[in-house]
């Protein structure tokens, strides 16, 4: 019998090494506009400004954004805000998608995958550490989020002082909410045969995801879909109503990446590859 | 422990793809210090043998034996004693070859003693390794590959088309590389479309059509069963006689051209030597019957199922 093939620490450590630069531009785009948001809402004639512009909007995306919480002595809310702001759901998404869909499907569509594979080296170890650099690198951004939070909140002014830890347990529930579509990305990697069609799934999955959200806002008939959203179970309310972390929503979250993360698991050893 | 009889062992290796045939039934095996040869025109099977031996792809049936152990789809089988070199080879672009080789070699045991004989190997191919692999041409990309499938020191080399894309010199030290690692006990799979390259490197091989074995054996026997060329100079006294295709079915007419004719023929050529024998005859002339002839001949139209083994390969069929 050959012997087991030790742990391809040197593939993780060159993959690392390629998402590096990218990983290094989401997170820093990710701090400054965090940070940003901490200086705009620091102003209390910004926050005026802003709750009179939120008072414009439809009844439905005022629930979603968080309705009769957005008050102007709820200032950690109205911070909070910015983690779920579209350009952050991008940068996060275009991680949760793109690198699941690179390190699995795009290496075998560039014929690299048929090399790493001819080395002492199973396809099961090759789909972990494509596991922990898409898991690792959006649980890495959590102290990002919550850092650049930290310290808006430490060079501006704001009184009563941002509830920190509330900023942490959020960051952490949303990025195991950007884990959970970035699961969906590992299956699609694994599934599909060119890595445009994986992308589009992941896209498509995310944008439904926020349609689910939207439509649950709008109609109270459909109030109950929200709970097929991610989203759902990342509620910003609750997580600066109670100084709790949020274990029910996150062990949800954690189960639905998990279920995923096996699923892909098990596809991935059982296609033909290359394709 | 007993070492395995044979280094690669295919044994009723059937894939299909959903309704289309990949290889069907393929079976024989390499020996270790043998460089054995793997022939077929585009789409014959041989890409797919191979990947069902790398555990790539599940075969639908059969087994691939590698160095005395089956292979298990997508569990690096004896891959730490397997070298490597895919047909279309393309390597990541942006590292140096160095460091994608030096990433490559250790994802194995023994990567120092990779990377110490990966200096040597790269001087002898004339590869710069430090250079950017996107600044690379074609031929020196493949040199990549050639170093990652030697730099361990393999037991088991499986090559799909080695020399694509070198220059002539470099072919010759890819060959002698091959020559060498047999010689050092280590079993060749070429996988080729350049016949020169199996004629002058392989002692035995496996011809493949339409995903079926055709033929198994020496090369030396594959050449034998080709089409044998014979060039005819009739005299000047008369006309150039008509040949007379129905009266010998095993040969044909090539060309003619004033009183010259050129006539292929296979088995026994009593029956043409007859008809020329009555002719006047100034000269004749038989080249040397190359591979490339013996393989058109495999790869032309008929039913795939006119196997041809030798004696010895017959013999050692499952």
């Amino acid at each position: 019998m050959s012997p087991r093939p030790a742990f391809p620490f040197a593939l993780l450590r060159f993959w690392a090494w390629r998402l590096a630069l990218g990983w290094c531009l989401i997170a820093g785009m990710s701090f400054l506009l965090q940070f940003a948001n901490c200086a705009v809402a620091s102003k209390n004639q910004n926050i005026q400004v802003f709750l009179t512009f939120v008072n414009l909007l439809p009844n439905a995306i005022r629930e979603i954004i968080g309705k009769d919480a957005l008050s102007a002595g709820n200032i950690a809310f109205i911070v909070a805000l910015a983690y779920e702001h579209p350009i952050e759901l991008i940068l996060h998404l275009s991680w949760a998608a793109g690198v699941p869909t690179g390190l699995l499907v795009g290496e075998v569509q560039r014929g690299h995958m048929e090399l790493i594979l001819s080395r002492a080296v199973t396809k099961s170890q090759v789909y972990f550490c494509a596991l922990l650099l898409t898991l690792g690198g959006l649980l890495a951004l959590a102290p990002v989020l919550c850092g650049a939070t930290a310290l808006g909140s430490h060079l501006f002014h704001y009184e009563p002082p941002l509830p920190i830890s509330r900023f942490w347990h959020l960051a952490v529930n949303f990025e195991l909410v950007c884990c959970a579509t970035a699961a969906v990305g590992l299956v699609a990697g694994s599934y599909f045969h060119r890595r445009n069609r994986a992308v589009g799934v992941v896209v498509a999955y995310a944008v439904v995801d926020q349609f689910i959200l939207l439509f649950s806002a709008i109609w109270p008939d459909l109030k109950f879909i929200s709970r097929f959203s991610l989203f759902h179970y990342a509620k910003r309310s609750e997580i600066f109503s109670n100084p709790d972390w949020p274990l029910g929503d996150m062990a949800i979250l954690a189960v639905i990446a998990c279920i995923l993360t096996l699923a892909g698991a098990i596809i991935w050893n059982r296609r033909d590859l290359p394709s | 422990m007993p070492s395995p009889p044979y280094a690669l062992e295919f044994q009723s290796l059937t894939k299909w793809y959903g309704d289309t045939l990949g290889v069907e039934d393929l079976s024989f095996s390499v020996e270790r210090g043998e460089i054995f040869g793997f022939l077929g025109p585009n789409g014959a099977g041989k890409t797919t043998s191979i990947r069902c031996a790398m555990g790539l792809i599940l075969p639908t049936s059969g087994d691939v034996f590698l160095l005395g152990e089956r292979c298990r789809t997508g569990r690096a089988t004896r891959h730490d004693r397997i070298g490597y070199l895919p047909g279309d080879f393309r390597v990541w672009t942006a590292p140096t070859a160095r460091q994608t080789l030096t990433m490559l070699a250790a994802l194995g045991p023994d990567a120092s003693a990779a990377n110490s004989r990966r200096a040597a190997l790269a001087e002898r191919l004339g590869l710069k390794p430090d250079r950017a692999v996107w600044t690379l041409s074609k031929g020196n990309r493949q040199k990549v590959g050639i170093l990652n499938a030697f730099q361990h020191r393999p037991d088991l080399l499986i090559l799909d088309e080695p020399t694509s894309g070198l220059d002539p010199l470099v072919r010759q030290s890819v060959w002698q590389l091959i020559r060498e690692a047999a010689a050092d006990g280590a079993a060749v799979l070429l996988s080729s479309h350049d016949l020169t390259e199996v004629e002058t490197v392989c002692n035995r091989a496996a011809v493949l059509r339409a995903g079926r074995l055709v033929h198994l054996g020496p090369v030396s026997g594959l050449v034998e069963q080709g089409e044998i060329r014979m060039r005819v100079l009739f005299q000047d006294a008369g006309p150039v006689p008509f040949f007379p295709a129905s009266e010998i079915p095993n040969a044909r007419l090539v060309e003619q051209k004033d009183r010259f004719l050129c006539l292929a023929y296979h088995g026994q050529p009593d029956a043409l030597l007859k008809w020329i024998a009555r002719y006047p005859v100034e000269r004749m002339e038989m080249p040397e019957t190359s591979l490339e002839e013996a393989f058109a001949r495999y790869y032309g139209e008929g039913p795939a199922s006119n196997l041809s083994f030798s004696p010895e390969e017959r013999d050692t069929l499952p």
